[in-house]
C-alpha cells in the first residue's frame, strides 16, 4: 500500500512573505552556532545565569504546586489568547472605542521606526528643554520598547530616557544589552553591579555588594527623577478590549512612580497584548506572577482607564505597534507564539539559555520564545535569524511551563522547515547530503537492509572498536563525544538467520532444543 | 499618517488571518456605538478563517460582560476558605511577603495610631473614617479633589493611612481602587509608610473571587506586600521605590 | 498476544542487542513478537532537521510496513521514535499534503508502544523480577529521556520497572530531568552547546557512582555514552571551550564523596580502543599516553531492556566482569 502525496492538496496559507518583517533589536547577525561560542566560554557568565536560572525555576515549580487548578488556567489562558488572535480586528477596534471614550489617545504604528517617531513628536510636546539643552523621560520596562530601539532613537533626538527597573538600570548604566525578558541584568553578578554603581552613580559614594546596598542606591539614585520628570514612557501587560483598560505588572513601584506622578503618559503596546475581558484577568493575574517571578503575586500592579479626573496623568496616549507581529500572525503554524504573555518561564528552564545565556540570541526575545518569535516576526531569511530555530535539542521543557501552552518545540520545528525552503544554500552542507541519502535509503525498508549488509565490512575495519575521531560533520560528534563500534550484523539480519533456521527446523521436523 | 497606518495594520490583520482575500479593511463596528457589541460581529462565522476555527474550537462570541475563558474552561471560580481560616490565611501570605499585620476587632484607632510617629507629618485620603486616627498628635493632611498634596508635599509625609477595596487571601493581596478611603494613586505610593486598613468583609479567598469585586474603568493598584525586587541574583529585596513599610490592619467590626 | 517490533533504525543498525532483549522479554511473558520486514524509520530526523520533504517517503515507508502485517499492538524500545509517531508523522504527512497518509501514520501510532508503556498499561507488568525474572546485582542509576518524560508522559513506569529488578541498587540520578543535549542533529548544528549540555550530563552520571547508566532510549544513552568514554578515556569533559577539566579523582573528592570512590577505583576497565581514523577535521582528543589507568573508571549506558531481559541463568555482564564497552555503550 503506498499513500500517495497529493501536491495540489498541499496545505497553503497565507504567503507571509506578503506581510512585511519587524524592525529593530530581533536580529541575530551571526548563526547561534557561531555566537554562541563565545558565550560558552565565559565561565562567569554561565555560572551567574546557572545560578539565577536554578533559583527561580525552584520558586517556580513551588507556587505553582500549590495551585490544584494550574492546568485549568493554562488551558484557559491559551484559550483567551486563541481566542484574541482570531478575532484581533475586533478586539482592537472595542479596546480603541473603550480607550478612547475614557480621555485616551491612541496612535497606530506599522514598524520601529513610526513608533519611535510617534514617541519623540509626543515626548518633544510635553516634556521641557531643560538647562542642559536635553528633555527627559522616565520609563517602566517595556519589552516592545526595547525591540524597537525606543531609547537609542530618542537619544538622537535629544531626549534621555531614563530607565527605572533596576535590572534595566545596571544595563543602561552597564552600557550592556539586556539578555533575560523578566530579569535584564540576569548575567551580572552582585559584584559586577556594584562596580557598576560605584562607576556610573557618582552620588552613591561607596558601596558593598549587598543586593540590599545596591537597591537603596538605585532608590536614592532616581528619586528625583521620579518626583519631577514630566513624561513617562512604558508598555503594557495587558489592554482590555471590554474596558479599554491598560495594565502593568511590577515589582519595585517604579511602574506605579512612571504610571502615576508624571502629566504625560505614553504606552507602547503590541497589537497581540489584548485581552477580551476584564475579567479575564482572573486567569492571567494567576498564570503571570507564579510563572514569571515564581511569586503568588508581584508587589504592584496598576490598572488604568484612559485618564482619571484627579488621579494620575491626564494627557494618555497609547502607540499600537504591528513590527512584523502581523507577519507572525499570518504564519498559522508559528501564530501561537503571539500568546506569549512574556513570563520568562521558558528560558529559565531551557538548557540551551542556561549555557549561552540570553546575548546569544541577538534579540531583545531570548530564549526558546525568542527561538520562535524573532524569526516569526522577522522571516527566517532576515539576517542569521533562520539559525534560531536550530538552537534547540527539542527537550521540550519550555512547552511544559508555558502559562499559555505554547507548543514552542513544535514550532521550533516548523520554522525549521521555513528555514530549508526559504534558505536554499547553493551548495549542501554535508549533514544535508547524508540526510538526503538517509532519506533514500530510509524510505524503503529493502534499501536500509542492502545497506547494512555493509555492517560485517565496517565492523571489520574497526574491529568493532569504536570511534573516536572521525572527519567532516563526524568530527562535531567526535569532538567530545567517542562513537560506539558498529556490531557485525544488524537485528534485521539476525532475526532472519533465526527466521531461517526456524523454517530449516521446521522443514527437517527438528524438536526445538 | 496614523489614520493610515490604523488601516493599513487592521487590513494586514485581515489578510494574515485569510478574511476575505486580506487587504481591505472594512470597520465591524461601523454604524454602532464604539464600545457596542463587536461581540455580534465575532460571532458571525463570516469572521472566522478557517485556521482560525480549527486552532479554537470553543470559539464563539463571549457573553456580554463575561469573559471568553469564563465559558469553557474548568479552573475554580471560588475558593474553599471561609471565616477565620480566610483571614488566617491572609495573614499568613502577608507576613510571607514581608507586610506587617495587625488584627483588631471593633475600633482600629489605637492600633493605628500605635504604627505612626508620634508628632509625624501623615496623609489619608478625604473619605478615611476620621475616627480611625483619633489620639494621633501628629499633623494629619486630607488630600481631596481641589485640595491635593503636590509632590514634594507627599514626599515629605512620614506615613499614609487609607482603607481598601478588596482582598485576596491567597495570594496576599490588597486592592485600592481610587475611592473616597482608599485615595488616589499617588498618595499612597510617594510616603515611605503605607498604613493600609483592610475590613473582614472585604477578603475574598482567591483571585476570581477578587477581580469579580472590582470596577474596571476604576484606577486599581494591587498591592502583595511592601515594593521588591529580585533583580540581583535573584534574591528578593524588599524596599525599593514604593513604600518601604506596610502595615496592614485587619478590622473585624 | 501477536506483537510487531519497531526496532529504529538506531538499534537495528547500532544496538542489534537491545531489540534481541525486547524480544526476549516479550516471549518470556507468552507473547508472539512479529518483525514487519519493511520497516527503517521513523523520520524524525529529517523531522526535526526541518525536511519535511525527505521525511514523507520515511514516513510512507513506516505506514506501508506496518499496515501490510496483522498485529495486536506494536512496541519499539523508543519513547522519542514512539512519540515521533505520534506527535509528528500526521502533522508532517498533513503538510504535505498527504491526508491518507495522515490517518494511517495517526492508527498505527495509535497502536504502538514503547516498551514500558506496553509492559505497564497493556501487559500488566509491575513487578520485574516476579513477573519476568529480571535480575541484574549491579548499582544502577537512571536517566529519563526528555520525550518519555514530557511528549509520552511515562511518568515513573520506567524507573519503577528498573527498581522492581532482583539485586538492583538504584541511585537516584540528580538533575534526572535535565536534557543530555543530543537533540539529533542538534548535536551536530550547535555541538558546542551539546556537548556543554553532556558533559554536565555526564559528570552527575559519574558522580553517582552507579556501574550503568541506563534508560529507555538508545540514541540517548549512545550520546551520554560517548561523553563518559571520552571522559574516563582523557579525564576531561570535553567540547566546550575553556570548560574546566575535571580530573576524577577531584571529582571522586568533591562530587562523588567518599561512598562511592572506593567502589570506582574498582570498576578499572580496559578499554584500549585506538582512534578509528584521524582525519583532518577531526579533532584529536588527548593521546593514550596522557591517560593514566585510574582514569577509566565509571558507568557505561545500557537499554533498560537488556537489563529486564537479564536473569540468573543468562545475566547481563557489566564492564568489571569482562563485558565489553564500546564508546561507552555495554556491549
Amino acid at each position: 500500500m503506498t499513500f500517495l502525496g497529493m501536491p495540489l492538496l498541499r496545505s497553503k496559507h497565507t504567503d507571509v512573505n506578503d506581510l512585511p518583517g519587524g524592525q529593530g533589536n530581533i536580529v541575530e547577525d551571526e548563526s547561534f552556532a557561531t555566537v554562541s561560542h563565545k558565550h560558552l566560554s565565559n565561565q562567569q557568565l554561565r555560572n551567574n545565569i546557572g545560578h539565577a536560572t536554578s533559583t527561580i525555576r525552584d520558586k517556580r515549580s513551588g507556587v505553582v504546586a500549590e495551585l490544584d487548578d494550574w492546568e485549568e488556567l493554562r488551558e484557559a489562558g491559551s484559550r483567551a489568547k486563541n481566542q484574541v488572535m482570531a478575532n484581533l480586528p475586533e478586539y482592537l477596534e472595542e479596546f480603541e472605542a473603550n480607550f478612547t471614550a475614557a480621555g485616551g489617545i491612541i496612535h497606530w504604528a506599522r514598524d520601529a521606526d513610526e513608533a519611535n517617531a510617534i514617541v519623540t513628536e509626543l515626548v518633544e510636546a510635553n516634556a521641557p528643554v531643560l538647562e542642559t539643552g536635553r528633555r527627559e523621560v522616565i520609563k517602566v520596562k517595556s519589552m516592545a520598547t526595547q525591540e524597537i530601539g525606543l531609547n537609542e532613537h530618542l537619544e538622537t533626538q535629544g531626549i534621555d530616557a531614563f530607565e527605572t527597573d533596576l535590572a534595566e538600570l545596571i544595563v543602561q548604566l552597564g552600557d550592556d544589552k539586556p539578555s533575560h525578558i523578566l530579569v535584564p541584568a540576569i548575567h551580572r553578578n552582585r559584584d559586577e553591579i556594584r562596580q557598576i554603581f560605584m562607576d556610573k552613580m557618582p552620588d552613591a559614594g561607596e558601596l558593598t555588594n549587598d543586593p540590599a546596598v545596591l537597591a537603596e542606591a538605585a532608590r536614592r539614585h532616581l528619586r528625583e527623577k521620579f518626583l519631577t520628570t514630566k513624561v513617562a514612557v512604558s508598555g503594557a501587560n495587558f489592554g482590555i478590549a471590554d474596558t479599554g483598560t491598560l495594565g502593568v505588572v511590577e515589582s519595585e513601584g517604579n511602574g506605579r512612580m512612571c504610571l502615576t506622578l508624571p502629566e504625560t503618559l505614553i504606552t507602547v503596546m503590541g497589537i497581540e497584548k489584548l485581552l477580551p475581558s476584564f475579567s479575564d484577568l482572573e486567569v492571567f493575574l494567576q498564570l503571570l506572577p507564579r510563572s514569571s517571578t515564581g511569586e503568588r503575586m508581584n508587589p504592584y500592579t496598576s490598572f488604568w482607564t484612559g485618564k482619571t479626573p484627579g488621579d494620575g496623568p491626564q494627557n494618555v496616549h497609547l502607540v499600537i505597534l504591528d513590527n512584523g507581529r502581523t507577519r507572525a500572525l499570518a504564519d498559522e503554524h508559528g501564530r501561537t507564539a503571539l500568546n506569549c504573555i512574556r513570563c520568562s518561564a521558558c528560558m529559565n528552564v531551557c538548557p540551551v539559555y542556561e549555557r549561552t545565556g540570553g546575548h546569544a540570541y541577538g534579540s531583545t526575545y531570548p530564549g526558546p520564545i525568542g527561538a520562535i518569535l524573532s524569526p516569526l516576526l522577522t522571516g527566517v531569511e532576515t539576517e542569521e535569524n533562520g539559525s534560531l530555530p536550530y538552537a534547540s535539542s527539542l527537550c521540550g521543557a519550555c512547552y511544559d511551563v508555558c502559562p499559555v501552552k505554547i507548543n514552542i518545540p513544535e514550532i521550533l520545528v516548523h520554522l525549521r522547515n521555513e528555514d530549508v525552503e526559504a534558505n536554499h544554500s547553493p551548495v549542501s552542507s554535508q549533514l544535508d547530503t547524508a540526510l538526503t541519502g538517509a532519506s533514500w535509503m530510509m524510505g524503503d525498508g529493502k534499501r536500509m537492509a542492502a545497506a547494512e549488509k555493509g555492517l560485517p565490512l565496517a565492523h571489520a575495519v574497526s574491529g568493532g572498536k569504536s570511534m573516536n575521531s572521525l572527519p567532516g560533520i563526524a568530527g562535531a560528534w567526535t569532538s567530545s563525544r567517542d562513537i560506539p563500534g558498529l556490531p557485525e550484523k544488524s537485528f534485521r539480519q539476525l532475526w532472519a538467520e533465526d527466521e531461517d533456521r526456524d523454517e530449516d527446523r521446521d522443514e527437517n521436523g527438528e524438536d526445538e532444543t | 499618517m496614523t489614520d493610515t497606518a490604523r488601516e493599513e495594520i487592521l487590513g494586514r490583520i485581515n489578510e494574515a488571518l485569510g478574511r476575505r482575500g486580506g487587504g481591505e479593511y472594512v470597520s465591524s463596528t461601523s454604524g454602532s456605538a464604539p464600545s457596542g457589541s463587536p461581540a455580534a460581529s465575532r460571532a458571525d462565522g463570516s469572521h472566522s478563517s478557517s485556521a482560525a476555527e480549527s486552532a479554537h474550537p470553543r470559539q464563539g462570541a463571549p457573553a456580554a460582560g463575561g469573559g471568553v475563558v469564563g465559558q469553557s474552561a474548568d479552573y475554580l471560580r471560588t475558593g474553599t476558605h471561609s471565616g477565620e481560616d480566610l483571614i488566617e490565611l491572609l495573614v499568613d501570605r502577608l507576613v510571607d511577603y514581608k507586610a506587617n499585620v495587625h488584627r483588631v476587632t471593633g475600633d482600629p484607632a489605637e492600633t493605628i495610631v500605635g504604627l505612626l510617629e508620634p508628632g509625624s507629618a501623615v496623609v489619608v485620603p478625604k473619605g478615611l473614617d476620621d475616627t480611625w486616627l483619633n489620639g494621633f498628635t501628629g499633623k494629619v493632611s486630607v488630600d481631596a479633589p481641589g485640595s491635593q498634596l503636590s509632590v514634594p508635599e507627599l514626599d515629605s509625609q512620614a506615613a499614609v493611612v487609607t482603607a481598601s477595596a478588596v482582598s485576596i487571601a491567597q495570594t496576599g493581596t490588597i486592592v485600592l481602587d481610587g475611592s473616597d478611603d482608599c485615595g488616589r494613586r499617588a498618595i499612597t505610593l510617594v510616603p515611605d509608610h503605607h498604613v493600609c486598613v483592610v475590613r473582614v468583609e472585604d477578603i475574598v479567598d482567591i483571585v476570581p473571587e477578587g477581580i469579580s469585586r472590582l470596577e474596571p474603568s476604576a484606577p486599581l493598584t494591587f498591592i502583595s506586600g511592601p515594593s521588591a525586587t529580585s533583580d540581583i541574583e535573584l534574591k528578593r529585596v524588599e524596599g525599593v521605590h514604593g513604600p518601604r513599610t506596610l502595615d496592614v490592619v485587619i478590622v473585624d467590626t | 498476544m501477536k506483537i510487531a517490533l519497531f526496532a529504529t533504525c538506531i538499534v537495528d543498525g547500532m544496538y542489534p542487542e537491545v531489540a534481541q532483549a525486547t524480544v526476549t522479554i516479550l516471549r518470556r511473558l507468552g507473547h508472539e513478537v512479529t518483525f514487519p520486514s519493511g520497516q527503517a524509520c521513523c523520520g524524525q530526523m529529517h523531522i526535526n532537521s526541518g525536511k519535511f520533504e525527505q521525511a514523507e517517503p520515511v514516513i510512507n515507508n513506516h505506514v506501508r510496513a506496518f499496515t501490510s502485517t496483522e498485529w495486536d499492538v506494536a512496541v519499539a524500545p523508543s519513547a522519542s521514535c514512539v512519540a515521533s509517531l505520534g506527535h509528528q508523522q500526521p502533522m508532517v504527512a498533513r503538510r504535505m499534503g498527504n491526508e491518507a497518509l495522515a490517518t494511517a501514520a495517526a492508527d498505527v501510532a495509535g497502536r504502538t508502544y514503547e516498551l514500558s508503556q506496553l509492559l505497564t498499561d497493556v501487559l500488566g507488568v509491575t513487578d520485574a523480577a516476579a513477573d519476568l525474572g529480571s535480575y541484574f546485582p549491579h548499582s544502577v542509576t537512571y536517566h529519563p529521556s526528555c520525550h518519555g518524560m514530557r511528549l509520552l508522559r511515562l511518568g515513573d513506569r520506567q524507573s519503577d520497572l528498573i527498581r522492581s529488578v532482583e539485586d538492583i541498587e538504584f541511585i537516584e540520578l540528580p538533575l534526572a530531568d535535565a536534557c543530555c543535549g543530543f537533540g539529533g542533529t542538534f548535536s551536530v548544528k550547535n555541538p558546542e552547546v551539546s556537548s556543554a549540555m553532556l558533559a554536565d550530563k555526564a559528570r552527575t552520571i559519574q558522580a553517582t557512582g552507579a556501574e550503568v547508566c541506563t534508560g529507555g532510549d538508545a540514541s540517548c544513552l549512545l550520546h551520554i555514552g560517548g561523553g563518559l568514554s571520552r571522559f574516563q578515556r582523557t579525564g576531561r569533559f570535553e567540547g566546550t571551550p575553556d570548560v574546566t577539566a575535571v580530573h576524577v579523582k577531584e571529582t571522586s573528592a568533591t562530587d562523588i564523596g567518599g561512598d562511592h570512590t572506593e567502589h570506582l577505583t574498582a570498576v578499572v576497565g580496559a578499554d584500549d580502543d585506538d582512534h578509528l581514523t584521524a582525519g583532518e577535521h577531526g579533532t584529536s582528543p588527548a593521546e593514550p599516553s596522557q591517560m593514566q589507568s585510574g582514569l577509566r573508571v565509571g558507568a557505561s549506558t545500557v537499554h533498560l531492556a537488556r537489563i529486564l531481559a537479564s536473569t540468573k541463568e543468562d545475566p547481563l555482564r557489566v564492564q568489571s566482569e569482562g563485558a565489553t564497552v564500546s564508546g561507552g555503550s555495554l556491549r
